[in-house]
């Protein structure tokens, strides 16, 4: 089987009023990889990724997933090995009760009743939501919303979850959980996809960097060159964290090889080179 | 404009509940019939649009309030059958969850404001259109809207008339009180929903294009091709 | 429109809902009711007293309400304060039938020119209606705080109302929320760019709020797009909307229906 599980080639898009939101954008993403794609605002991402969930439809070119084609006609039913979670949970959460909201994916699909009230059960448990269930959506905080939106698309138990702006208002806290799940998540076989222009939580929210940018696609590659290539990141109006800065002014200087992109590989980089300062001085 | 419990005798209240009901499920077959999937969320989202602008209050004269109706605008955006049905939600919802309007009176509410209301704006506006072919569009929106609320608030006036000895007076007092005192109401809905049509024409024709009342005008047709 | 009204107007509504949320959520007797059960009772209470034409009973039935209002926990200066305006709204329109009224003279004042009287019957029609009014209301009032909406959409299913209206009833009550919250939050940025405040109104800002309403109309129909979509991928079909369950009638119920009908059969063989 092919390893690729999304193909998008050649898609063009705009939306009404003549607004060109995608101008002929190609990639792929393997199964079981975590991705991101990284633009500023009105980059593009958020409609390549309801092109990527069949939820639009490509004026040119063509978008696979799972090896059938999004306009086709099967394609409602790969929507149980598809979840999207979007960027606004009001838009996500549009029934009375958090319980409702996470049942009613599968009571479309028509799960036996005993499945769907066992699968709620889990999802509810493993969000950490349980004391919310029975709580309308506008009696929810902002944080608490958005753990609802992603546990809405969990249920179905997606191979690929789509994520929009998943860290976009998010407090340390509630971020921290977030990608803690994704991560989870990722290693039990689920390819994520997220947009974001959130440079900082990149390196924990994937592995593979998208740049997109005025509805082209800039460039792509692993996570850690991405974030060093600071044209690259200049020419889509965003800018390197500030660990990858700090770390790229020394490379400059000569003092290291090699930028670490997290806090805890620049720590011990920052420790190894003391080291090597003071058995020099000694 | 809301009649409370109380205030209809019996017969009234099966008349206006039998008419009411006839309406309701022609208004039912006809969106049902017609509808676009993408039409449920976008009634749904726009009924509580005007619904909660319903609950704001506009100073009168002598320290009197109004509320916007909104049965125009909902009748000439989303067409008279799927603006009664909004109307409807919105009427049946103000009397469950806030008192406003009785339950008795429900199906007089909903003939005044969620048929008359709704479907008087929307046919002006549509003969009008058709016989000026959209000239003056927005001076129709505006004697439309303002028609509506004054016909629908002589109508409540009749049904309060006809409804003697539960109610007190007969219909010499009962609609010329309800007639002038809703001319106010009538000025400011047809102001309000003019411009409201007149912004939207402007800056987004093709939020128009489903509504059978406005979707011949040039601008919609234009803005509706262009997302084809 | 003056801002502080509006934005009050909206803060009171949405308290309104979440203040009913709460009451409905509590374990008294109407709340465990059949959702049907109570507005057919309902119904059954505001018809019947149309056709009371007795004052002494009138009164004697405002007894109901009272009471079923202490049996569901529902604090009686929420009942009293939410049925206040209508009946005086109605005593004030009815202020003239104390004067109209033919019949024995009760009081009399003179002022010149004038010479008014009221009359007994007049005062008995006058209070007929008002009594009246408010026990429409109160009953209305006490389905109202005894009702979630869960609830209330169960009743709809329970009608026969189809299911299609019901999920345009649900989104309808979820937005509700939303567009208060959009609505302030355009009226306090419009706010903070005029700084007009006025307390009339005039063709000015009446034009102001149409467009405000036209602004909000954008962002709610862009909206809808993007639940349509939310609601497309996990499944939405039209043609085959989730059915709501029909809450069943228990023993309780039918206990409660019987014990309703037998106290207004007392009220009028009494």
């Amino acid at each position: 089987m092919d390893d690729a599980i999304v193909k998008v080639k050649e898609v063009q898009f705009s939306y009404p009023g003549g607004v060109n939101a995608l101008r002929g954008v190609s990639f792929e993403i393997r199964r079981g990889e975590k991705v991101a794609l990284l633009g500023p605002n009105g980059s593009g991402k958020s409609t390549l990724i309801l092109l990527m969930a069949g939820l639009l439809t490509p004026k040119k070119g063509e978008i696979t997933v799972f090896d059938e084609k999004t306009t086709s006609k099967n394609f409602q039913k790969l929507r149980q090995r598809l979840g999207i979670v979007f960027q606004d949970p009001d838009d996500q959460l549009f029934t009375q009760s958090v319980i409702e909201d996470i049942e009613y994916g599968p009571r479309n699909l028509k799960i036996p009743e005993p499945e769907v009230k066992e699968r709620s059960a889990h999802i509810l448990s493993k969000i950490g939501i349980q004391h919310l269930e029975n709580r309308p959506p506008h009696r929810l905080s902002f944080g608490e919303k958005k753990k609802v939106s992603l546990a809405t698309a969990l249920v179905l138990k997606p191979e690929l979850l789509i994520l929009d702006e998943p860290t976009a208002n998010l407090d340390l806290v509630s971020r921290r959980s977030l990608i803690d799940t994704l991560n989870e998540l990722n290693c039990e076989g689920t390819t994520v996809v997220v947009s974001t222009h959130d440079v900082e939580a990149l390196p924990e929210l994937a592995d593979r960097v998208i740049v997109v940018s005025h509805g082209s696609l800039l460039g792509e590659g692993a996570t850690s060159d991405v974030l060093q290539d600071s044209k690259l990141l200049d020419v889509a109006g965003l800018e390197p964290t500030s660990i990858v800065k700090l770390f790229l002014k020394l490379k400059t200087m000569g003092l290291i090889q090699d930028v670490p992109i997290t806090v805890k590989d620049g720590e011990k980089k920052l420790l190894e080179l003391m080291k090597t300062k003071t058995e020099r001085t000694t | 404009m809301h009649i409370p419990d109380g205030f209809l005798s019996p017969q009234i209240i099966i008349i206006t509940f039998a008419i009411t009901i006839i309406f309701w499920i022609i208004a039912f077959k006809r969106v049902k019939g017609r509808l676009d999937e993408r039409q449920v969320p976008l009634m749904g989202l726009l009924t509580a649009l005007f619904f909660a602008a319903q609950m704001m209050n506009y100073p009168i004269v002598g320290g009197t309030t109004a509320h916007l109706l909104g049965g125009a605008a909902l009748g000439i955006i989303l067409g008279p059958f799927a603006g009664c049905i909004s109307m409807t939600i919105i009427l049946v919802l103000q009397a469950f969850l806030f008192g406003d309007g009785g339950l008795t009176a429900l199906g007089a509410n909903v003939l005044n404001m969620g048929i008359i209301g709704v479907f008087v704006p929307a046919f002006i506006v549509l003969a009008f259109n058709k016989i000026t072919k959209g000239k003056g569009l927005l001076v129709w929106v505006f004697i439309g809207a303002f028609a509506g609320d004054v016909l629908a608030a002589i109508a409540a006036g009749a049904e309060l008339g006809f409804s003697q000895p539960v109610f007190q007076y007969g219909l010499n007092v009962a609609v010329p009180a309800m007639a002038i005192n809703h001319s106010v109401i009538g000025v400011i809905e047809g102001v309000v929903t003019a411009v409201l049509v007149g912004v939207l024409l402007k800056l987004r024709p093709d939020v128009l294009s489903k509504s059978s009342v406005l979707k011949s005008l040039p601008a919609v047709k234009a803005a509706q091709e262009n997302t084809e | 429109m003056p801002l502080k009204t509006s934005l009050r107007d909206l803060v009171e509504g949405a308290e309104s809902l979440v203040y009913v949320e709460d009451l409905s959520n509590k374990k008294g007797l109407l709340q465990s009711i059949n959702p049907l059960v109570k507005l057919a009772i309902t119904l059954f209470m505001i018809s019947a007293s149309l056709f009371v034409p007795s004052l002494s009973y009138l009164a004697l039935m405002c007894v109901i309400p009272i009471v079923l209002s202490l049996a569901s926990k529902i604090p009686l200066r929420a009942l009293l304060t939410r049925t206040a305006l209508i009946p005086f709204f109605a005593a004030v329109i009815s202020l003239p039938i104390l004067f109209i009224t033919s019949g024995a003279p009760a009081l009399n004042a003179n002022f010149g020119l004038f010479n008014l009287t009221v009359t007994i019957e007049g005062i008995q029609r006058f209070l007929i209606f008002t009594v009246r009014v408010w026990f429409c209301v109160a009953s209305l009032t006490l389905l109202i705080l005894s009702m979630g909406f869960t609830a209330f959409l169960k009743m709809l299913a329970s009608i026969r109302v189809p299911s299609i209206v019901i999920q345009l009833f649900s989104l309808t009550y979820r937005y509700l929320f939303v567009s208060i919250h959009e609505i302030q939050k355009v009226l306090i940025a419009k706010e903070a760019r005029t700084y007009i405040n006025r307390h009339t109104i005039n063709l000015e800002s009446l034009r102001h709020s149409g467009a405000l309403l036209a602004t909000i109309f954008i962002r709610t129909y862009e909206r809808s797009e993007r639940v349509y979509m939310a609601m497309k991928s996990r499944g939405f079909d039209v043609n085959n909307t989730n059915k709501s369950s029909i809450p069943p009638l228990r023993k309780k119920d039918l206990l409660f229906v019987a014990s309703t009908t037998v106290i207004f059969g007392l009220l009028v063989v009494l």
